[in-house]
C-alpha cells in the first residue's frame, strides 16, 4: 500500500515527532495553531522529499520547521514585532538543544502503547484488541461484539489515532529534557 | 493561517478512510474514491501514511497477548511491563505543555503502576526459574524414512509423523511441549487450558491449546499450517525483548525465512492438499517439478534428482503415493519432454530430446 517515499517518511521523519512538536510549542505563541504547523511542515518535507530525498532528514525537518515559523512570522500581521523578535532568537536557539534525541528502547514503546491501549474506552479497547490483535476482520468483530461495521470503523478510528499519538508523540524524556518555561506555558494557555 | 483543512479533521478522515477500506461492503468505486481522497492533497496522504505507520507498530501489542486466550480481552492495567518508564514520572506533570491533558492523565495511571510492573517483573524471573529447575523428562519419537505413523500421547493428543521426522515430548502438570528435531507432524491437540501445548524449534515457539495443526522444520526454518483453532508463533529470537508473537487462525500459514516470521492465508483446500501425507500420499496442483521432487525425496532412499534445470519449473498435478514414486515417474515419461535414469543410488530426470 505504501509507496517507498512513504515508507521512507515514515521511517525517516515520523520518529521525530515528538521532537519536532515540542519545538513548536515552544517557539509558537499559539499552541492551538500547533498542530496545523506540524502538518505543514510535514507537507514540505514530503513534496521537497518528492524531487530529492534530504540527506539528513532529521536536521532537514527542523530546518524546514524554522523557515515555515520565520514565512508565518514574516506574513501574519497579527504577530506582534515584539513576539516575532523573541521567537525569531528561539527559532535559532532551540534545534541544537534539542538534540540529541533520546530514542526509545522497545520495552518503553510497548509500554507506552499498553499505557495508550489501557486509557481508551471499553468499547474501543475491546475493538483494536480483536482487529488488532487477535486480526479479526471487520465484519468478525462487529458480529462478536453485536455492533455494526460502521460502529466498529468509528471506534477504531479513534483508538487508532490515540496508538499513532501514543507511539509517534507521546512525551517520554528522561530528567534531562528540556523544560517549557513557565512564562510560555501560561502565554500558550491564553491562546 | 495556513490555506489547507486543519490537521484535526484530516486526521479523522484519514482514520475513518483506513477502517473503512476493511468493509465487507468496499468495492472498486469505493475504492476509487478513496483513491482520490488521497492524492487530492499531500496532507490527506501523510496522515494516512501515519495512521499506517502506526498501526504496523502497534504490531507489538499482540507481544502482550501471550498468555491470553483468543477472544479475550485482557483486563485495564494487567500490563505491567517497562518499569523503567515508571520510575522518570515525578517531574514529568512539569514539563508537559498545557494542551496536552490525555497525556497527563496517561502519567497519572502510570504512576500508579509502579508497583505491579516490578512486582510481575519478579514473579516471570521465579517462573523461569522453576521451569528449569525441574527438568522434564523426554520421550523421543523417531521415523525413519518412507515411513509415516501414528502417535497418541499421553493427554489424549494425536500426532502423525511424517517421513524422517525426530521429536521428543515432555509433559508436566503446567506444559506439553514437543521439541522437533527435525521433519514434519500433524498435531491434533487435545483440550486442556491450563495445559498450553507448545512445539519448540530453536528460538520459535509454536502454541495453542486445543487445534488441528502442523509443523515442518527445514533445517532451522519452520513451516506452520492451522486447520482448526488457532495458534500462536512466537519468536524469541530476541532474548532481551518480549517475544515478537503471531496469531494463526484455520486456514492460515507461518513460515519462516532466515527466522523471519511472514503470514499467508493459502485457505483450508490447499492446507488439506499439503497434508495429504498423513494418508500416505502426496497431492500436487500445479506445483512446480521442483517442489514436487523436494517432496518425494522426504520418502525416499534413493532420491530422484533434476539434473536439467530447464525442467525445474514443469507444472504437475495429481496424487501420488508417497513412497512409490513409480507412478509418477511414469506420468512424468509419458506426459512431458523428461528421461527417467534409474542410477545405483539416484535416480535423474533430464529433458528429452
Amino acid at each position: 500500500m505504501l509507496t517507498g517515499l512513504d515508507q521512507w517518511f515514515a521511517t525517516e521523519i515520523l520518529p521525530h515527532e515528538r521532537l519536532l512538536l515540542r519545538y513548536l510549542l515552544r517557539v509558537w505563541r499559539n499552541s492551538s495553531d500547533v498542530p496545523d504547523l506540524l502538518q505543514e511542515v510535514y507537507v514540505r518535507v514530503y513534496e521537497s522529499a518528492r524531487t530529492q530525498l534530504p540527506r539528513q532528514p532529521k536536521p532537514f525537518l527542523f530546518a524546514t520547521a524554522r523557515n515555515l515559523m520565520a514565512d508565518q512570522i514574516r506574513r501574519r500581521r497579527i504577530v506582534s514585532i515584539d513576539t516575532a523578535g523573541r521567537d525569531t532568537e528561539y527559532l535559532n536557539a532551540m534545534v541544537d538543544e534539542l538534540s540529541p534525541e533520546r530514542q526509545l528502547n522497545a520495552g518503553q514503546e510497548l509500554h507506552r502503547l499498553a499505557v495508550a491501549f489501557d486509557s481508551l474506552s471499553d468499547r474501543c479497547r475491546e475493538v483494536i484488541w480483536f482487529r488488532r490483535v487477535e486480526g479479526l476482520s471487520q465484519r468478525e468483530t462487529a458480529e462478536r461484539l453485536g455492533l455494526t461495521e460502521e460502529a466498529i470503523e468509528s471506534q477504531l478510528a479513534r483508538g487508532m489515532r490515540a496508538l499513532a499519538r501514543a507511539i509517534f508523540n507521546a512525551d517520554a524524556d528522561g530528567p534531562g529534557a528540556p523544560k517549557i518555561p513557565k512564562e510560555r506555558r501560561s502565554h500558550d494557555s491564553e491562546g | 493561517m495556513i490555506p489547507r483543512a486543519d490537521a484535526t479533521s484530516v486526521e479523522a478522515t484519514a482514520a475513518a478512510w483506513f477502517e473503512r477500506r476493511e468493509w465487507s461492503a468496499w468495492d472498486a468505486s469505493a475504492e476509487r474514491e478513496f483513491q482520490a481522497w488521497l492524492s487530492a492533497s499531500t496532507a490527506h496522504r501523510i496522515a494516512f501514511i501515519r495512521l499506517e505507520a502506526a498501526w504496523e507498530r502497534a504490531d507489538r501489542l499482540k507481544a502482550l497477548g501471550a498468555g491470553i486466550r483468543a477472544g479475550q480481552v485482557p483486563a485495564r492495567g494487567m500490563f505491567a511491563i517497562g518499569s523503567q518508564a515508571a520510575a522518570i514520572e515525578p517531574s514529568r506533570a512539569d514539563t508537559l505543555p498545557s494542551d496536552t491533558q490525555s497525556t497527563r492523565s496517561d502519567a497519572h495511571r502510570r504512576r500508579r503502576f509502579g508497583w505491579p510492573l516490578a512486582a510481575a517483573g519478579s514473579l516471570a524471573a521465579v517462573a523461569i526459574l522453576a521451569w528449569y529447575v525441574s527438568t522434564p523428562h523426554w520421550q523421543t519419537l523417531v521415523t525413519r524414512v518412507g515411513s509415516i505413523s501414528p502417535v497418541k500421547l499421553s493427554d489424549g493428543s494425536r500426532l502423525m509423523l511424517d517421513s524422517n521426522t525426530r521429536l521428543r515430548v515432555a509433559f508436566d502438570s503446567h506444559h506439553r511441549t514437543v521439541r522437533l528435531d527435525q521433519g514434519d507432524a500433524v498435531f491434533a491437540v487435545a483440550k486442556d487450558p491450563t495445559r498450553p501445548f507448545t512445539v519448540e524449534i530453536t528460538d520459535k515457539r509454536v502454541v495453542a491449546v486445543g487445534t488441528l495443526f502442523s509443523v515442518r522444520r527445514n533445517e532451522d526454518e519452520i513451516q506452520v499450517l492451522v486447520q482448526e483453532g488457532r495458534v500462536r508463533v512466537e519468536d524469541r529470537s530476541d532474548p532481551a525483548g518480549a517475544p515478537r508473537t503471531t496469531e494463526l487462525a484455520r486456514g492460515e500459514e507461518a513460515e519462516t525465512h532466515r527466522g523471519e516470521i511472514a503470514l499467508s492465508h493459502p485457505g483450508l483446500q490447499e492446507i488439506e492438499r499439503q497434508l495429504s501425507w498423513r494418508d500416505g500420499y502426496l497431492a500436487f496442483e500445479e506445483t512446480p517439478l521442483i517442489e514436487v521432487v523436494a517432496d518425494f525425496n522426504r520418502y525416499l532412499a534413493k532420491p530422484i534428482v533434476i539434473d536439467d534445470p530447464s525442467i525445474e519449473s514443469i507444472r504437475i498435478g495429481g496424487r501420488f503415493r508417497c513412497t512409490d514414486p513409480e507412478a509418477f515417474l511414469a506420468l512424468l515419461q509419458e506426459g512431458f519432454p523428461v528421461a527417467v535414469q534409474r542410477e545405483a543410488n539416484r535416480i535423474s530426470l533430464r529433458r528429452r530430446s
